[in-house]
Formats: C-alpha cells, structure tokens, sequence
C-alpha cells in the first residue's frame, strides 16, 4: 500500500511530503520505523519523539493501517 | 458558549475577534496578543515562520474552548492563529474570552494559550539577524508527559525536562 506522510515543522528541511510504499497492514509503529530507515539515524531522536497523526486524530503507535492513505508526521509542538 | 477558531494567513483582525465574544450579558473580555519578540537564548530575532497543520489545529483549539467552558461556565471564546512569515511585533496569535465577571475570563484565557502551546501542532522557525534560522524545540505530541529526546524544557513545568 502507499502512504504519503506530510512533513512539519523540522522535518520541512525534507520537503513536503515522503511518499512510503508498505505491505499491508501496517500499525504506526512500523510506519514511524520506516520514516528511520528512509530518513537516517540522525533524524532518529526527532522522529521518535514526533506523533503521527491523519486530518482529524493523532494515532497511537498501535493503529492499524491496511490500505492507501496520507498522514502527517508532527514534531514537538511550540505554538503561540 | 460559543467558540470561533481559525488559522489565518492574512494580518489578524483583533476588532473582529473581540465582535465574535461580545454579549450584552457578558461585562468582561479579557485579550491575549501574542507577538514575535526580537530576541531568544541570545541571538537577535529578525522574524519568525510559523507552521500549521490547520485542520488538527483548529479542531484542537474548539476542544480546547470547549475544555476551558467546561471549567468557567458561561464563557465564549475566539482564537485566531497566523501562518507563514511574521517581522518582529507581529501578531502571531490572539485569544478573546468574554464571561460575566472579570475573573472568569482572566482564568480561561491563561487557561487556553497555555494549553494551546503545549498541544497545538504548530511550529516556529526563527530567522536570526546572523542569517541562520532554526526550528523550535517544543513539546512532545507522542510522549505525554513522559521524558523525550528532544522537549525544550519548558513547556511543562520541568516535568519531563
């Protein structure tokens, strides 16, 4: 399946978007390990500590994915 | 209650954020202006980039609102966030909360910034007057609570600092 996660934050140095091609299903835990894998162990610390979330909800890392969608990846937050 | 939110990409209209919590039974509305300051850790601050994911934010600024009535009953609220480039004193964020009394709308408005910065997905990328720019640190959405690797160490309180 392809996911499209939209980058945030820090991660714009990246672009806007990295698009990931995984195996069905897939739990956010395993999406956020892909994202280490494709962007490097220097961004590890970062991407650990940022939630992904899709247009309405942030997900826990034990959500189930199981078909073509696009999601957000949020580094901390510091708005205001 | 009532509550408007919204991320804006144009210059915030502070007069028609407060039109949106004036009642004739409410005798206070409290403001809060949040602007860039020319300056952080030292380095001097030419302007700041503020990133939003807008959807998530404005959903989370009405439970938010909706939060803050829930503890001040008969309270009406109004936030209003800008995106993209602000030059120093430019107004990156207003918060209107009207209530019967003074000290309700005082209360829900600290209430509200302080719970906006430490949940709204939004960030800030400060451009200094050396030419560099950095992304804030900030507060983690993933962690609650717990100890990150990268928090700023403010944003609550020392708890997982």
């Amino acid at each position: 399946m392809k996911i499209v996660i939209y980058h945030y934050g820090a991660f714009r140095k990246l672009g806007d978007r990295t698009d990931l091609d995984l195996p069905a299903p897939a739990t956010i835990g395993e999406i956020r390990m892909s994202l280490i894998e494709r962007w490097g162990e220097s961004h590890q610390l970062l991407i650990e500590d940022s939630a992904l979330a899709n247009m309405t909800d942030i997900l826990p890392d034990e959500f189930v994915i199981d078909d073509h969608c696009a999601l957000s990846v949020l580094p901390p937050v510091c708005g205001g | 209650m009532g509550v408007y939110v919204r991320i804006v990409t144009e210059k915030i209209n502070i007069e028609e954020l407060i039109a949106k919590v004036e009642s004739a039974d409410h005798g206070a509305i409290d403001l809060f202006i949040g602007t860039v300051r020319n300056h952080h850790h030292g380095k001097d601050v030419l302007g700041i980039t503020y990133d939003v994911h807008e959807t998530l934010a404005e959903k989370l600024f009405k439970e938010i609102c909706e939060e803050a009535s829930g503890i001040w009953p008969d309270t009406d609220y109004a936030v209003i966030h800008y995106k993209g480039e602000l030059p120093v004193s430019g107004i990156s964020i207003v918060i209107a909360v009207s209530s019967p009394h003074r000290a309700e709308s005082f209360e829900a408005c600290r209430y509200v910034i302080e719970e906006i910065k430490r949940q709204a997905p939004v960030w800030k990328q400060e451009h200094y007057l050396d030419g560099k720019s950095d992304w804030l640190p900030g507060h983690s959405l993933r962690h609650e609570g717990k100890h990150t690797n990268t928090c700023c160490g403010q944003c609550c309180g020392g708890k997982h600092a």
